[in-house]
């Protein structure tokens, strides 16, 4: 087992307090009102720390699963990559993601991504004892129909479209959300490797033929908006 | 142009770029950078067991004062509506759905009878004056074409005026939002020579409206960051004198609509489950506490002589 890291568990924890210590004051409407808060001065200064932690680990985390996710786009033979994120943006955004463009089908790019969040950043139930959630994605241009394209294909097993909860971007489906579940429940530890396993398994979904078929959809969108 | 290049010289190029590159780190940096790395503070165990309990704290006692201040709330107050005005109709956040009606609120002429009592707010927030007594603008449009000055796009919300004091050359406002997208490329920045020109020496109000009032990425520091939350805030100080308009019902459903949709600070029903479980996480209870604040300064505010 590899541990996700205990900073980065806790922050999906104390997600609205570590916002408003650790985010940046203009990002979270100024200045926060720490009334209740004992040791404010010392208590800012470990959540700085922490949150420091925490975005390494989710650049560790992320940047190995856009490794993972480049490799199944790649090893298919009909993809190219594009738009490689920097680890200072993965560190900023807690997100990873890249443009898939399927050289046969012109103008049929789309992203897949991964990013990892917790309530009430998102705005949707945790099942029992998990702290936070990885959610897989996939997104087109076009808005709404750019996401019935991809839906049309990956609707049948993927979890939800934007504005159900999960994801918001108009053009985003959420392939899945993987519960990130501390072991023991009052604990910080989570295993990195199994979450990797679960990222994998969802985009593995998407096969050679899945892709062209997205291509071909967003493709279609864009020749049917210019005529 | 193409250049064909032997195999001999490549060889040699990469043979000399490797001379060029970095060698191992020296023994001296990696002594250093040990010794210094003992000495940063650790996120240990111990250090988040601590955190966790004084979060723990935090929460509670925000969770009280909102408690206290929510039976104080006024039984029209957003935060206590349940309705949202555009998620009926898969709107809540969608953008262009926000700035035409905020365009629409602003608009001294608009139907819903608030007259300029909402825009002198919101031009009272970004310059600090108060103004609502001096103020005549033009009517508010949204969705505004920018061609020219080496820009091109369209403008979320334009609003421009004078203030009759006869001290100053007016202003114009300008308002960009995003609620979910981010700016397209260099977006802000094409749109400042054009909002210059267009202003012509008047006050020049620019607003980047976003759910947590983030920062531009692009565009001179001249662009205000503003969350939805803060222009609630801003919009709820002057609510009470609008009970009687015909549209108060209307800024009622969008307000409580950008609560719950924008700034996910509810729904209501999650305000209610604050009273009943501590351990709740769905709602920021820090941005409720922030809004029932606001509300209660801007009583205090009109309680004054």
């Amino acid at each position: 087992m590899t541990p996700l890291g205990k900073p980065l568990v806790f922050y999906l924890k104390y997600v609205a307090e570590m916002n408003r210590l650790y985010g940046d004051p203009e990002y979270y409407g100024g200045e926060p009102d720490l009334t209740g808060l004992d040791d404010a001065g010392q208590v800012r200064d470990m959540a700085r720390i922490v949150g420091d932690t925490a975005s390494e680990q989710v650049a560790d985390f992320l940047e190995l699963c856009g490794r993972g996710i480049e490799k199944h786009f790649t090893s298919l033979g009909i993809a190219r990559l594009a738009g490689k994120k920097t680890r200072a943006f993965i560190k900023n955004h807690w997100a990873w993601s890249t443009e898939l463009q399927v050289p046969s089908v012109a103008t049929g790019e789309f992203w897949c991504g991964v990013w990892i969040t917790a309530p009430p950043e998102v705005r949707i139930s945790l099942a029992n004892d998990a702290c936070g959630v990885v959610v897989p994605w996939l997104w087109s241009m076009g808005g709404r129909k750019g996401e019935d394209a991809i839906w049309e294909v990956v609707g049948s097993w993927a979890d939800s479209r934007a504005g159900e909860g999960l994801v918001s971007d108009s053009g985003t489906v959420a392939l899945a959300r993987i519960p990130v579940t501390p072991q023991p429940s009052k604990s910080f530890d989570v295993d990195r490797d199994q979450l990797i396993a679960a990222v994998m398994e969802t985009v593995a979904r998407i096969r050679a033929k899945q892709m062209k078929a997205i291509a071909r959809l967003v493709a279609g969108l864009k020749e049917t908006d210019e005529n | 142009m193409s250049a064909s290049l032997s195999r001999k010289f490549l060889a040699d190029l990469t043979q000399v770029y490797a001379t060029l590159r970095p060698q191992a780190l020296s023994a001296a940096f990696l002594s250093d950078l040990k010794q210094v790395h003992a000495t940063l503070p650790l996120a240990s165990g111990a250090n988040l067991r601590l955190l966790a309990k004084r979060f723990d704290k935090w929460r509670s006692v925000t969770q009280d004062f909102i408690r206290t201040r929510f039976r104080k709330l006024d039984k029209d107050d957003p935060l206590r509506c349940p309705v949202s005005l555009f998620r009926p109709k898969g709107y809540g956040r969608l953008e262009t759905a926000h700035t035409r009606t905020l365009a629409w609120l602003l608009d001294p002429n608009g139907e819903h009878g608030f007259g300029n009592t909402l825009l002198a707010a919101l031009l009272r927030h970004l310059s600090g004056r108060d103004c609502s007594d001096k103020l005549r603008a033009k009517p508010v449009q949204s969705e505004v074409p920018i061609n020219g000055s080496g820009a091109q796009g369209r403008l979320d919300v334009l609003a421009e005026g004078i203030w009759e004091d006869g001290e100053s050359a007016g202003w114009v406002l300008a308002i960009e939002a995003k609620v979910d997208a981010w700016e397209g490329e260099d977006q802000l920045l094409k749109y400042e020579a054009w909002l210059r020109s267009r202003a012509a020496g008047r006050a020049l109000f620019r607003v980047f409206l976003t759910p947590k009032g983030r920062p531009p990425e692009t565009g001179s520091e001249g662009w205000e960051p503003m969350s939805f939350l803060n222009l609630v805030q801003v919009f709820r100080n002057v609510y009470g004198k609008l009970r009687l308009a015909p549209g108060f019902h209307f800024l009622k459903f969008y307000l409580a609509g950008v609560l719950q949709d924008v700034c996910r600070l509810l729904p209501y029903q999650d305000v209610r489950r604050l009273f009943r479980y501590a351990g709740d996480r769905s709602t920021d209870p820090y941005a409720v506490a922030s809004y029932l604040k606001t509300v209660h300064d801007s009583r205090s505010e009109a309680g004054k002589p």
